[in-house]
Formats: structure tokens, sequence, C-alpha cells
């Protein structure tokens, strides 16, 4: 202990007595680790942080599948089964997230709402803060309307009432009593429900009832004291296959998947994650690539200091323990400077990510975060300066106190050593280079994507009427009328609609259908597409272009013949050769007693559930056959979309003042949230990746200028032998660029592996992709260039004169 | 083939202008075997790299073959050295990381001598200098007086008309140094022009002409 407190003490002491080498250690260490700390610190709040409640680890989600369509919600009648059958769960809960408006004496407002199933508060350990939760007599359709609050809304919107329970609040204007308010923090749903209400409530509805056409919900479970999730998987496979059995009109070739609610909730956000993660560990790699370097410049000069102490006695493990030891107070004050950077970092990075990101919010550095910061410095210690205390610790004390250790056995290590760390640099930058111009290439490739539709100047406001106050298809049909009525002769505004599912925000109903013109398929292989309610003007207010027959008229009417517009690719798909106009198409399955619906037009296709989406066939039904609670109302204007935000919510309320709007926001605006999640990523790695190359850059300079000064002789003698200045540049940089060469070969067989695991994260390109593999090597090799002007600058100053004295 | 007039060469101090060398003016015909002698600090092998055109820093006149060496910009002198120098130097001054062979092909791969040209030219001077058996070994693995037997086989492998040596037998035992010296005798005899430098009487024995500097001036020729 003693030894290291002296240890310690003296690398203190050397550390100041170099200043500049620490200033460069500790501010490279400390971008490294600040890096890493902050991402660390998010991938810890969303992916590694105990899900806060109980036995988390056994709380698992059912969905029912079909192979067409893939994941959908399950149906109420089968979730019923479920819970009555299942042993290897206990206490199943259904939920799903929705929208209502409140309304009392302030104004409408929008609110995010989990209906849930009465077991759910207990299967997730949650108890009321005030009141209580649901119990099952609030779970039934005939029970009085019921809600638990979440304390964000008590403090937000009834101001901490503490006598709030057994108070009304109308949601969509029917009433509601308040039974409870949960805890502070309390959240279930990827974005905080607001306020939650029974999903028994819907229990005795028709369309609720549908085993197969149904909008379905997800069910959470706990697995039951012994059952294992394979268990479980086993068991609601064989129940879904007798469910198939029983129903098959509505339940063929449905089954259903058992996953890990940890899975459930972060997986679609864990390959950015972990692909920033890695990528922060290259930057700190690079990092650590550099220091070793400075270290092994620097005990080059102090062969002298260490030979005294070998020839004092000093053994090489205590030489070795000494360097390490001024290695990691380098790290530890790194990683100190490193834990501010990250603490600086982590406001603007949570700004920056798309907020669909769970449990984002929660990120802070806490006790994990920091033990993940100790640990890392304490390791990049070690990794930067082990290597070089090895290599200083066989000083040749005749040689480094005498005058004469020109072409040591030791020199040749050390040189050795610094050509690895060379390869390393550019190997290490390479890779990371190579993963951010994927992205980049992606994300333009992505950009290039035409929507289908033009965004520019259009307005989107979010319109849902309650079935209490608008309980008949007539009385919705009426109201969007007049609110699409309205808005047309606003000021600036072009034309005005309406839609159901708006493109890129993946809200669509999708669903199966039949043909007029094709024989029913078997129940399993029937096909399906997004189905689509609009406002006769939808197409030409998003400029969506007619192909082939008509678009909706004001004479589509309820009672006139039943009608809808196909996309081209569902054109494509049965007619390929043209001839959809004409046909007839039925949503739903063969017993449904819908109608088969004309095709009276074809219109291009968008791209409804994302740009990186294809378009997928698409059926559009006009909205006064098929009234919508709820709808999106386009404005396409003039000038800029939000010169008319205020002008267009007053003229919807002018319709109904205690008609709620919500999400108001320009078209463009969704266009851009579609990207939101690679942007974020490209952004972040883009930003690692330059980092790298600029710490790289520095880290080959100081490699060449190094090498550089260690030849100064051996270029005095080349020019005493008539080297020209062309002969010294080349000397230089073709050494440089031949290591770069084998660097970034190295590097490119590593990427070759690695950017595999960006698949998912790719579009338009693949992971091996010619292009940008060529593009990285060019800049990586003028990085490379650049790196070596000053020292070549220096090599060509090199007076053979002065040198051969020396 | 060399004439020097009035070469001067000389540091700014704050005690002022401090002189390497005053007013050195002199002949040299081709042929000759020049010795230039004196005590530390005359100014030896500064006039040494003068005339091998390493430093360019110096005032006066400088002839060398018709060319006006003091008219000359840096760069074409260092094409003027390439052409007619070779040099040989007290500490050998091989690479350390190249081979006996690998150092031998130095000055010809700066003189854009072709590759299979070049390993003739190595092959002939490693078996004229009976080094044939070093060709592979690295500097440190020979003696003093072989390693300064490949830097004098280094410097003649370009063919120079002139080489300059600058104290060549200071780190050899007299045995090895007689022989170097020896070796440049009979380089002189075949016609080779030779400037050395020395402190040793005897080697400047091997010579035909002694010029003696002090303090920068030449005060015996």
């Amino acid at each position: 202990m003693t030894t290291l407190i002296q240890d310690l003490r003296y690398g203190l002491r050397t550390l100041l007595k170099a200043p500049g080498f620490t200033a460069i250690a500790v501010a490279t260490l400390a971008l490294g680790i600040g890096a890493n700390t902050a991402i660390f610190s998010v991938v810890h709040a969303v992916l590694l942080r105990r899900l806060p409640y109980p036995e988390p680890g056994r709380l698992v989600v059912l969905h029912e599948e079909q192979k067409r369509i893939g994941k959908m919600g399950v149906a109420w009648p089968t979730f019923l089964d479920l819970r009555a059958q299942s042993r290897t769960f206990s206490s199943p809960a259904g939920y799903r997230a929705n929208e209502m408006t409140i309304s009392d004496t302030r104004e409408p407002q929008v609110l995010r709402i989990g209906e849930v199933s009465a077991s759910l508060f207990p299967l997730l350990g949650a108890r009321a803060a005030l009141g209580r939760v649901f119990v099952e007599s609030d779970d039934r359709p005939e029970a009085p309307p019921t809600v638990v609050l979440s304390d964000e809304l008590w403090r937000s919107r009834f101001g901490s009432d503490r006598e709030i329970v057994g108070k009304a609040i109308r949601l969509d204007a029917v009433p509601h009593t308040v039974v409870g308010v949960l805890p502070r923090g309390f959240g279930f749903f990827p974005r905080r429900a607001e306020l939650y209400r029974p999903i028994g409530l819907y229990g005795a509805e028709r369309s609720w009832l549908n085993r197969g056409n149904h909008s379905g919900m997800r069910v959470l479970a706990r697995l039951a004291p012994g059952a294992t999730l394979g268990g479980a998987r086993s068991e609601i496979a064989g129940i879904m296959r007798q469910l198939e059995r029983q129903y098959p009109d509505t339940n063929a070739g449905q089954f259903a998947t058992v996953a890990p609610l940890a899975e459930e909730l972060f997986q679609d956000y864990q390959p950015a994650l972990w692909t920033l993660l890695a990528a922060v560990a290259v930057v700190l790699l690079i990092a650590c690539v550099n220091v070793a370097h400075l270290q092994l410049a620097r005990s080059a000069g102090r062969q002298k200091e260490l030979a005294i102490r070998a020839a004092l006695g000093a053994g090489r493990g205590r030489i070795v323990r000494q360097l390490v030891t001024e290695s990691i107070l380098i790290s530890g004050i790194g990683g100190a400077l490193g834990l501010l950077v990250a603490s600086w970092s982590i406001g603007p990075l949570v700004r920056l990510a798309p907020t669909a990101i769970p449990r984002l919010a929660e990120t802070r550095i806490d006790p994990g975060v920091l033990l993940f910061t100790l640990a890392v410095s304490l390791a990049t210690g070690i990794l930067f300066g082990l290597t070089p205390a090895i290599s200083a610790s066989r000083p040749d004390p005749q040689a480094a106190l005498g005058d004469g250790s020109r072409g040591s056995t030791a020199g040749r290590s050390r040189q050795r050593f610094r050509t690895l760390l060379f390869v390393s640099e550019v190997a290490l930058a390479f890779v990371l280079v190579i993963g951010s111009g994927l992205l980049i290439r992606s994300l333009a490739q992505l950009r290039a994507v035409s929507p289908g539709f033009n965004a520019e100047h259009v307005l989107a406001l979010d319109v849902s009427v309650p079935d209490a106050r608008y309980p008949t298809d007539e009385a919705r049909a009426l109201f969007y009328r007049r609110a699409v009525d309205a808005l047309r002769p606003l000021p600036g505004v072009q034309s005005a609609s309406a839609v159901y599912c708006t493109p890129l925000i993946g809200k669509c109903w999708g669903s199966i259908y039949l043909l007029s013109d094709r024989p029913a398929p078997a129940q399993a292989e029937l096909p399906s597409a997004h189905w689509n309610v609009i406002e006769p003007g939808y197409f030409s207010t998003l400029t969506i272009p007619l192909r082939e027959g008509r678009l909706f008229t004001e004479a589509d009417r309820a009672d006139s013949a039943k009608v809808v517009i196909v996309n081209e690719s569902f054109a494509k798909k049965w007619w390929p050769n043209g001839g959809a106009l004409g046909k007839s198409v039925k949503q739903g399955w063969p017993k449904d007693q819908t109608p088969y619906r004309e095709i009276v037009g074809v219109v291009g296709d968008v791209r409804q559930d994302g740009l990186d989406t294809p378009a997928l066939p698409e059926v559009f039904i006009p909205w006064t056959q098929n009234p919508m609670n709820s709808m999106t109302l386009l404005v396409r204007v003039a000038g800029s979309p939000r010169s008319v935000e205020r002008a267009a919510i007053a003229a919807v309320r002018s319709v109904d003042p205690d008609q709620s709007v919500s999400n108001v926001m320009p078209l463009t605006g969704y266009l851009s949230d579609s990207v939101a999640d690679r942007r974020f990523t490209t952004l972040l790695l883009g930003f690692f990746a330059a980092l790298a190359l600029v710490l790289a850059s520095v880290g080959i300079y100081g490699v060449v200028a190094y090498g550089v000064a260690e030849r100064r002789r051996e270029i005095g003698i080349r020019t005493a032998l008539g080297a020209q200045p062309a002969d010294v540049l080349a000397l230089v940089v073709k050494g440089a660029l031949r290591l770069a060469a084998v660097g970034m070969a190295v590097g490119a067989v590593a990427a070759l592996g690695l950017s595999r695991f960006l698949s998912s994260l790719l579009f338009g390109i693949g992971p091996s992709d010619p292009a940008t593999f060529g593009a990285v090597a060019a800049l990586l090799g003028t990085v490379v260039l650049a790196a070596c002007v000053f020292p070549a600058r220096s090599a060509l100053r090199v007076d053979p004169n002065t040198a051969l004295r020396d | 083939m060399i004439q020097l007039s009035n070469v001067e060469k000389s540091f700014a101090t704050k005690a002022g202008q401090t002189f390497v060398l005053r007013r050195v003016s002199m002949k040299i015909e081709p042929g000759e075997f020049v010795t230039i002698m004196g005590p530390s600090g005359a100014g030896k092998s500064t006039l040494l790299s003068i005339l091998g055109m390493l430093d360019h820093d110096w005032a006066g006149e400088y002839r060398l073959l018709e060319n006006e060496v003091h008219r000359m910009k840096p760069r074409e002198r260092s094409e003027l050295n390439k052409k007619y120098v070779g040099f040989v130097f007290q500490q050998y001054h091989l690479l350390d990381n190249l081979t006996v062979a690998e150092n031998l092909d130095i000055p010809l791969s700066y003189r854009n001598v072709k590759g299979s040209e070049r390993a003739a030219i190595v092959a002939d001077t490693l078996d004229r200098f009976q080094i044939v058996g070093k060709k592979d070994l690295f500097p440190n693995q020979l003696s003093g007086g072989q390693q300064q037997l490949v830097g004098v086989a280094r410097a003649l492998i370009a063919k120079p008309k002139l080489l300059l040596a600058d104290e060549p037998t200071g780190n050899l035992h007299s045995d090895q140094g007689r022989e170097i010296m020896r070796l440049f005798k009979r380089l002189n005899g075949e016609g080779m022009t030779i400037v050395q430098v020395t402190h040793s009487e005897e080697n400047a024995t091997y010579g035909n002409r002694i010029v003696r500097l002090r303090d920068g001036w030449i005060v015996n020729d």
C-alpha cells in the first residue's frame, strides 16, 4: 500500500513535470471516456436497467400472428379463451393504447389513454397513490365507466386535487368516475399513458367480439411459478391450434408468439444503440492507441531514468508497475473529466434522440454508469499503459547511460510497436468510418425515395369525434364535411381534405379481402391490404396522381353504389396487364356481411408505412360510405403551413366548440419524423466517425512526426548520398501510406465482418457496398496524407550537415 | 576540378558575427589526394561539407568542374552532389535497418539506375571490396573496419569523380585504419580525386598535399 501511494505520488509529480503530454493524454481520454459514458448512460437507461416491475424477467407479451400479415393484436374472445385455459400464465391482462378527448371547464385536450384489464396493475405491482386501481367489477361491459389517473395528469390537469377520487370527468363526452391516482413515475406503454380505463368496457361490442375482423389488443402475462418461456410457448401454440379447429372461419392460419416484455419494448432500438456503443468503444480504442504512442515516445526519453532505476536494483515488474500506475493516473483524470463531458452531453443527446425511444428521458449518470466509467478508465489505463511500460522496462543500462544506443534491438521493438499502433489506428478508424459511411449512404438513398405524394405546404390536424356526441355515421360524416368546408375558404388555403390513415404515420387499417373475379382462397391464404377512408379531395391535396379511371366525387354518397379506388400495387398484383376497373373487392372474411365495392380508379402508390417500406396494396373508400371517428384533416396552403395553424384550429372549433384538435403539424414534419431514428443514429455515428478521424489523424501525425524525428540521421545520410527532396518526401509519405494500406486492408476485412450487424439499419445498399468502401479508403488515404504534411515538411528541412554531426 | 575563392562561413551570435571559415581560396586539380588538417574547431569538416554541397549557407565563389556552385540553388547543388560526389563518414553512417547490399544500393536508387543494373553493380562492388560474404548482414553485425569498408564501397558505387572523407579512420583501430588508407591510395592511383579531413599525420602521408586550417583561415597549403 505504501509503495502504491509512493508510486501514485511519484507518478503525479512526473505528470506535472510534463504538462503538455499530460494535457494531451488526459484530453484525448476524456473525449473517449466521455463519449462512452454518455452513450452507455443511454443504453443503460433504455436497455439494461431493470424494468420497474416485480420479477420483470417473467413478464411476457403475447401477439396473434399470421404468416402473410405478421404480428397482429389479440382478439378479445381469444384473450378470454387464453385466460381461461392457460396454466403457464398467471393473471394475463389485455392492454391497448388509445386517444380520447377530455372536456371540462378547460380547453378540450386529447389524452394518451391506456385501456387495460383490471389485472394489469397487480401484474405490474402497481398500487394507487390515491384511491384504488381497477377491480374486476370495473372491467366489465356493464360497469359504470371509471378511470385511474397518472400522477402527471393529476398534477397538470387537476392541480394535485387530493379530493379527485369519486369525481367525474368527461372523456369523449362520456362521464367517467375517477377511482384512483397512480404513484409518480409509474408508466407502462412506451409512450406513457396519461390516464387508464378498463378495457373490459368494450366487452359487449359487436366488433369487439369478432375473432377475425377486430382492432385487437396486446396481452401481458406473468409466467406462472415453475413455468418456463418454452413451456408457455408450446402451451399457447396448443390452445391456438384448438381455436383454429374450433373457429376455422376466423382463426385459420393463426398462431401466437410469446416474447419477454423487455424484448418487446426494446427490440426496435437495440441494433442502433448497441451500434453506437460499439462506435464509441472504437473511438476510445483510437484514443488509447494515441496515448499509448505518446507514452512510448515519452518512455524513450526516459530511458536514462529507467536505466538508473534498473541499475539501482529495480526489477522489471517494479518498473512496469510504476509506469502503469502513471497510466492509470492519467486515465483516472481522463475518466473524471469524461464524466463531466458526459454530463454535459446527455441533455443534448436526449433532445436529439427520437422521442419514441422508451425510457430515454430517464437517462442520467447513476451508480451503474459511474461503475462503468470507473471500469472503463481502469481498463483504459492498463490498455494503453501496459505495452509501452513493458517495452520501456527493458532498458539497457550500458547503452542508455553511455552514448551509443543507435540501432539497438529495443529501438527496433519500439518501432515494431509503433507500426502496430499506426496500423491499428487506421484499421479502427476505417471500421468506424465505414459504419458511418454506410448509414450516411442509406439515409441519402432514403431521402431520395419519393413518398408518392407532395408533403410540402400541407398542414395536418388530427381530429377524433366521440361516439357519445356523434353516435351515427351520418353525424360523423356531417361533422367532417363541415370541418373541411370551414377550412377551404381560409386565406392562403389552396385545398383541404381528410383522410383516415395519413401517409407515414403508420396507423393504417390492415385487413384481408376477397375479389369478385377470383375464387376465395383458403382462409389462411386470404390476401391483406391497407384500407383507407378519404374525402374526395385527398388525392389532389397531396398531388397523388390518378393512373386510371376516376377519383371520388360528391356523387359517391352513402346511399349510392359502393365504390373504391386502389393503388397501383394493388392493381398490378391482381391485374398486371390492366383491367382493374370494374372489378369488385370486399373487405373482411368470406362470411362477413361487408359489401363488394367496385374499383372505379387506380392511383399512384404512396409509402404509407415509411420511406423505407415499399408501398403495399391499398384500397381507398369514400368517407361517406364508411364514416370514421378519427380522421386527419389536410390543408394545402400557398405559404408556410404554420401560418394557417391557428385559423385551421379555429375553423374546426367553429363547427364544434367542444371538439379537440391534436398533433397539428406540417406533413413535412411527419416525413422528417419517419426517418428520425435513422437520422439520429446516422448523425451520432457520423459524429463519432469524425471524432475518430480527428483522433486518428492526430495519432498518425504523432507516429509519423516521431518517426521523422527518430530518422533525422538516416534522412541526413540519405541526403548526403544523393537523395533529392522528392526522395525524402517519398521516404516519409510512402512509408505512411504503406502502413495505412495495411491498416485499411485489416480494417476492410473487419468492416466486412462487422457491417453485417448493421444490415437492419441499412437501406438501398448492402453491408459491403463497394462505393462506400472505396470512398472511405480514399478519405482515409487523404487523412493520412494530410497527417504526413507537417512531418514531411520537417523531414525536408533536415540539414544533413547537422543531422550527421548529432 | 575545384576552385574556391574567398569562401566564408559565419554565424550570428550575441557577441557579433562568429566566423568558421575566413576567405578560403584554393584550387584542387583532378587526381589530387588532398588532406585537410588542423585543430578541432578549425573549420575542416565545415569546409568538407561545403565542398560536398551539404552546406548551403556560405559566401564566396565555388566552382566544381565548370559548374558555378555559388550561383546554384540548393536543389541544383544536390543534383551536382549526386552526380560527382561520394562521401565517407567517421561514424560510417550506414543505415541500421538495411543490409550491407541494401546500403550499397541506396546511392544507385537515388540516381535512377534500373533495378537489374543496380543488382549487377552492387554484386560487382561487393566482389570488388571482397565483402560478398557480408552482403546479407546488418551493420551492427560487422566490425568497425568492415562497416567503414562498406561505407567506402557505398561512397564509390555511383562512380563519383570526387571522394570526400571526414575522419575516415577516426573510429577504427590502427590496422583497420591503415587498410582503409591503403584503399584510398589505390583509388587515387586509379585517378579518383580525394579530399580527406584527418587529425592523423600518418594518414596525411597517403595523400600528396596537405592544407592546414586554423580558426577558419588557411595557414598552410
